[in-house]
């Protein structure tokens, strides 16, 4: 069986309101889970990233995703993770602190996480901390299992990473049909890598 | 859906509060012993208890899991019957709990994998997963899917986490931190407490330990996995997002759930957690001949991200054995979760297979099933 990418998604510095934007359908239509992430009071600026470039990918497949969205997953890949967020709660560890709106933030698995509430996806979910030039590899191979074992009918692949100059992301769609995954394909797909 | 390829479980070792040795550590499970100590601290806990490993020594908190990750892989090689690595690939979960303590960290976050990795002589780096409180089983399950693909003959796979203020303090605020002590089930379940320490498992295609005429202790049948889709820290209340992780498993493994013996449930003892793992366990089992449920962190402490591979081996040992532990602080089990769950002494069991159950913050849910014949 032949897995490949059916789109792409690329972001960079996002914020919420990013999110929001590239989530929505069209003019006046509301995100999925938009009660969800209202209950979400911060997220680090990697996972909107992160989530921005998975709504861009999604955006030309919409309707074929959304009705199987219990059967949609994402496995990020990041070795810089929510720098900001973990920052944060170093910080305040140091001053004997912590916050209840920074500490699950700072989870690195929220770069994949946001994304799953934000559209309620219950498909297969994993956050590899490698860094993407030897994560992607590995984050295709359970993603293609996945799709050929039926356990999933989309696995959204997503990278970020994040330089001083703000996250990067970008996002395979990829389904059991689509375009032949190749090397300039995964050169791509593992951004901030060398 | 066929069943997958089973893949062989031939070494594994943990270093837990309540020790190192596997038949050790079983034995005080069984004599429902718990690890949690008052911890010393210099900022404001809703508790003071926790459950430290005595060892590695105090020092810092990246130092002290670099030294637990390195010596637990060790002891899952050798218990593999291997005296050194060779050709293995290296899978190791964290929650990253280091991370925030100490001088701030501006290297990457796979430097703790790709440390321990070197340090025991791996030929490739490794993969590092961080899935919050599934960290460890989620570990497992990318080595099966690595050995399954052929990417991989052997890996050596699993968690590892250590005490920090950070998190201690971070769960205080948050709200998840019991005031009393880790219950889970009980109907006085008031939270969890923070554990360390780490598990590692040795997997091998069929193939390959046959090659080496090593007798498995048994086998991963199953990996399922699915997110709760619900908040950063909150679990689905349907208990979907465990349920979907359950069925995977099962329908990777080939196997019903009739025929599932033991379930070690994440069993945190918050009562968020307790209600949802409960109702998605009745959904999945119905309330007839239901599996025993049990759960160690009432006597490790909740590891984060090496609890779910430290599970993983307390089910393998329980079908080995065919005992189920006694849930540590479990008095009168809450009859709304309608579970049969093992309190103050061990319950027989006669199964062959089992589930290791984990949920992460980040909505993370995996199910791990393991065969072993009796």
């Amino acid at each position: 069986m032949s897995v490949g990418v059916l789109a792409r998604g690329e972001a960079a510095k996002c914020k919420r309101a990013d999110f929001d934007a590239a989530a929505r359908p069209g003019a006046g239509d509301r995100t999925v889970a938009e009660a969800a992430l209202a209950a979400i009071r911060y997220a680090d600026p990697a996972a909107f990233t992160t989530a921005t470039a998975v709504a861009r990918a999604m955006a030309a497949k919409r309707d074929d995703v959304m009705p199987v969205r219990d059967r949609v997953g994402i496995i990020a890949i990041s070795a810089d993770g929510p720098v900001e967020a973990m920052a944060a709660m170093n910080q305040a560890a140091r001053e004997g602190s912590s916050s209840p709106i920074r500490f699950p933030a700072s989870n690195a698995g929220s770069l994949a996480g946001l994304s799953s509430i934000g559209f309620t996806l219950r498909g297969p979910t994993l956050m590899l901390t490698t860094p993407p030039a030897r994560g992607v590899p590995a984050g295709l191979l359970v993603a293609r299992a996945f799709l050929e074992r039926g356990v999933a009918d989309y696995m959204f692949l997503a990278t970020c990473a994040v330089p001083a100059t703000g996250a990067i992301a970008r996002c395979f769609l990829l389904g059991r049909a689509g375009d032949p995954i190749g090397d300039a394909d995964l050169a791509w797909l593992a951004v901030g890598s060398p | 859906m066929p069943a997958s390829r089973p893949i062989a479980l031939t070494g594994m070792a943990w270093v837990t509060p309540l020790g190192d040795s596997l038949d050790g550590v079983w034995r005080r499970l069984l004599a429902c012993e718990t690890g949690f100590v008052e911890v010393p601290h210099t900022v404001r806990l809703k508790n003071g208890l926790a459950a430290p490993c005595a060892w590695p020594p105090d020092g810092p908190a990246d130092g002290r899991m670099r030294a637990l990750g390195v010596s637990t892989l060790k002891r899952a090689l050798a218990d593999a019957g291997l005296t050194e690595i060779g050709d293995a690939d290296v899978v190791i979960g964290t929650s990253l709990g280091a991370f925030l303590e100490g001088e701030p960290e501006s290297a990457p976050l796979n430097r703790y994998a790709d440390t321990i990795a070197e340090e025991v002589g791996a030929k490739r780096p490794p993969i590092s997963v961080s899935t919050a409180c599934s960290s460890g089983a989620d570990a497992i399950l990318v080595a099966a899917e690595m050995i399954r693909a052929g990417a991989a003959e052997r890996v050596v796979c699993g968690g590892v986490d250590v005490l920090t203020t950070s998190k201690r303090l971070a769960h205080s605020i948050l709200g998840t931190m019991s005031a009393t002590t880790l219950r889970a089930f009980d109907v006085r379940h008031d939270g969890t407490l923070i554990g360390e320490g780490a598990g590692f498992m040795v997997l091998e295609s069929v193939e390959a330990a046959a090659a080496r005429a090593r007798t498995p202790f048994g086998h991963l049948r199953g990996v399922g996995a699915a997110n709760d889709a619900a908040g950063m820290t909150t679990p689905d209340a349907a208990g979907l997002g465990a349920r979907y992780a359950m069925e995977r498993s099962l329908a990777d493994a080939g196997v019903a759930p009739s025929e599932i013996g033991v379930v070690n449930a994440h069993g945190s003892g918050t009562p968020l957690n307790d209600a949802t793992e409960a109702l998605a366990l009745r959904d999945l089992f119905g309330a007839g001949a239901s599996p025993i449920v049990f759960g160690t962190k009432g006597n490790f402490g909740h590891s984060l991200g090496a609890t779910g591979a430290i599970e993983a081996i307390a089910t393998v040992l329980a079908l080995r054995n065919q005992n189920v532990p006694p849930v540590y602080g479990l008095e009168q089990p809450d009859p709304a979760m309608k579970l049969t769950v093992p309190a103050r002494v061990p319950m027989s069991l006669r199964a062959r297979y089992g589930m290791s159950v984990t949920l992460g913050f980040g909505g993370f849910d995996t199910s791990l099933l393991f065969e072993v014949p009796s």
